[in-house]
């Protein structure tokens, strides 16, 4: 991963070969022997300057690798800082560990995070770029150059509409959500049932400030959660948006809220959002760039509530018809029924 | 009249969004979807048709027959024009992990068919019981066997997922090449006039690596090889040893698949010429291991050649000379002469088991490029 003024990377490598080299197993008492050796064999060069490596961590855990099966790897946190910053995206990479000995061993080598250039590992395919091995007729093993791209606005703008599309079809069901909102808008409450239209003023108004509401929720949620102040797996993130969409389906068949649409759309807001701030928090990004990023953001979920909004407002006139309320009941029992499917599969 | 409509529509939907449930069953061309018995189990003549002329006029005839009923499909798979490229693209690696073999798989073939591509394996590589023909047979074997007893990816390994082709279209005048090979296992025998030109490069690896009974048969291939290599590695005096071991530790082979003709500039270990007649004969045993499985007299120059260079060979090794364990590995590296033998660990089972090439720097494919 590639930050402004250092590099931080990880190792990882089969144990067994590991132990081959060091010619006894792997022990936690022996760390600072294993330090002193990737030390050794981990560093980079630019021209004359050479960077210090600092290891930060040495630990082993199993592999679940679906192609190469289950097997002991032990891994390497370090950091490569130069002297001057501007070696840090260009400079030679002096890696054998393991391939000393074992002249048959490959390193595979990722970038997996560089701001600059918007690499980030949300993707399961990492940017593999290059292979570190022995070169066979001359038997020797040559420092790898890298040089990277300095950084263009385009391309992290390229990168953030990416990102947005990516989850798009993450998309579906906060937008079903929103609509199961909208659907009750130009409606007032009566007993146990909805009303029919009661009004343009009365239906823009409701409308607004639905929507304003949802986004206020989400915006408060992308800026505390970004910001990696607690972490909840996203799995019961995925749940909750769900039931979130059953309580608003229902509420759109027959009133739950007694027209507290807009506290609900706050608080639902707040969770909807929260699985692509866990996105935006895991990048490791300045702050500044991440506030940035969580503008752009929004600029993005807002473009796309005004877009929905916009296109969904005429069927709201049909509200001053008996139809609607066929079409609102069967709108929300399509969503409920696949709110409970999320449900069911998040599980 | 509502709720009664609620409720109609509720079934509904349920029952239509339970017919869509994701059913992502991904059905790659390397699982197993026969497990018809091995096609080794068969008892194969070689067809009367074709018993006369050169070994390579015997081919021609058995490949014509092979190919008078294959629909038009097929026939483009397993004929290709000539060309060392596509001869490149073998492999160790089973089939879901090198998938550029581009060629039919046995499993493509009908069973009358298959039998076929046997007779034009035992007429190529030698029918005597042990040789490479017979222990092929038990290399194939030896993926049935794992399909049944391997610790993970047992639907990778079968006798039906071995490829045969033929690059060039065989003749008695210009080039072309024989291919069969899969997991383990690659063959290329390039013929030229009517004579076998080139038998490399050639992979011979197998797992398991113990005697196993599978397919109605006793199988222990390669068993003759590791005996060869360990003897000439035994042989040697403790000064030899010293100079022919390589500080190096192997956990594979170095010129495999696909890297072709990257051989490294200085030869290490040690020279043969320093070592006595014995020893000497010994290598000349663990070579032959590999040449002289070819079924014809076409090859003998090809161990000539090798005789006559062997003071320029070098003998390297490193592990074991008992070479039986995880990493011992040994290396002929001469003008003309390279030749791998690893032994290493899988995924499949918890003992070693060889990986081995032989090349031949100057007649790869036949020396074209």
């Amino acid at each position: 991963m590639i930050k402004e003024a250092q590099i931080n990377g990880e190792v990882t490598m089969p144990l067994i070969e590991f132990e081959t080299v060091i010619g006894k197993q792997f022990q936690q008492a022996d760390k600072s022997e294993y330090i002193s050796y990737f030390k050794k064999h981990i560093s980079a060069h630019t021209g004359e300057s050479s960077r210090e490596t600092q290891i930060t961590n040495i630990y082993t855990q199993t592999s679940n690798d679906p192609i190469i099966w289950n097997y002991d790897q032990i891994i390497v946190d370090f950091i490569l800082k130069p002297d001057l910053q501007l070696y840090v995206r260009d400079f030679n990479f002096d890696y054998d560990a393991i391939i000393h000995q074992v002249v048959t061993h490959q390193a595979l080598v990722y970038i997996k995070q560089d701001r600059q250039n918007w690499i980030h590992d949300e993707d399961s395919s990492h940017n593999q770029i290059w292979t570190i091995q022995v070169d066979v007729p001359t038997g020797k093993i040559n420092p790898l150059h890298i040089s990277l791209d300095q950084w263009w606005a385009w391309k992290w703008f390229v990168g953030m509409v990416m990102l947005w599309i990516k989850h798009i079809q993450g998309w579906l069901d906060h937008i079903l959500f929103l609509l199961t909102l909208l659907l009750i808008s130009p409606l007032i409450i009566i007993g146990q049932r909805r009303s029919l239209w009661q009004g343009t003023r009365y239906t823009l108004k409701r409308f607004l400030s639905i929507s304003l509401a949802f986004t206020i929720g989400h915006s408060i949620t992308l800026l505390v959660w970004s910001f990696d102040i607690i972490s909840i797996p996203t799995k019961y993130i995925e749940i909750a948006i769900a039931i979130t969409i059953l309580v608003s389906a229902i509420n759109c068949i027959r009133p739950i809220f007694n027209n507290k649409e807009v506290v609900i759309a706050v608080l639902f807001g707040l969770i909807h959002w929260m699985a692509f701030s866990f996105s935006i928090s895991s990048l490791w990004l300045d702050t500044n760039l991440k506030l940035l990023s969580i503008v752009w953001f929004n600029i993005g979920i807002e473009i796309m509530q005004i877009a929905i909004m916009i296109v969904f407002s005429p069927i709201l006139l049909l509200s001053r018809y008996n139809i609607y309320d066929y079409m609102r009941i069967i709108f929300a029992v399509v969503v409920g029924v696949l709110a409970i499917w999320w449900i069911v599969n998040y599980l | 009249m509502n709720q009664k409509i609620l409720l109609v529509l509720l079934i509904g939907l349920v029952w239509i969004l339970s017919g869509c449930t994701t059913n992502t069953t991904e059905s790659t061309s390397s699982t197993i979807t026969d497990t018809t018995a091995s096609i080794t189990t068969s008892d194969i003549q070689v067809s009367p048709n074709c018993k006369s002329g050169s070994t390579n006029t015997q081919l021609i005839c058995l490949i014509w027959e092979l190919k008078k009923d294959m629909n038009s499909g097929l026939l483009a798979k397993i004929q290709l024009p000539y060309s060392v490229k596509t001869a490149k693209k073998w492999s160790n690696f089973p089939p879901a992990w090198y998938k550029d073999r581009v060629w039919p798989t046995l499993a493509e073939l009908t069973e009358p068919q298959q039998k076929i591509v046997l007779q034009i394996l035992k007429v190529a590589l030698g029918n005597s019981k042990g040789e490479w023909y017979d222990e092929v047979l038990q290399i194939l074997n030896a993926d049935d066997w794992l399909s049944i007893n391997s610790k993970d990816g047992n639907s990778w390994f079968w006798w039906s997922l071995y490829h045969i082709a033929f690059i060039g279209t065989p003749d008695t005048k210009w080039t072309w090449q024989l291919y069969f090979g899969g997991h383990h296992l690659a063959i290329s025998n390039t013929y030229k006039d009517d004579i076998l030109v080139s038998a490399t490069p050639v992979f011979r690896g197998v797992e398991t690596w113990s005697p196993f009974t599978i397919n109605g048969r006793e199988n222990m291939p390669m068993q003759e090889e590791q005996k060869a290599f360990a003897a000439v590695l035994l042989s040697l005096t403790d000064e030899q040893k010293a100079k022919a071991k390589l500080s190096e530790t192997f956990s594979d082979l170095v010129v495999g698949p696909q890297k072709d003709g990257i051989f490294p500039t200085t030869q290490a270990g040690i020279k043969i010429s320093e070592l006595n007649d014995t020893q000497k004969n010994l290598i000349i045993q663990a070579i032959e291991t590999y040449t002289k499985d070819i079924a014809q007299s076409d090859i003998s120059n090809t161990m000539a050649k090798y005789k006559s260079e062997l003071d320029n060979t070098y003998l390297s090794y490193s592990g074991t000379p008992e070479f039986m364990s995880n990493q011992d590995y040994v290396r002929i590296d001469g003008p003309s002469i390279w030749m791998e033998f690893s032994l290493q660990m899988s995924r499949s089972t918890d003992d070693p088991h060889p990986h081995s090439v032989w090349r031949d720097k100057t007649n790869d494919y036949g020396g074209n490029k």
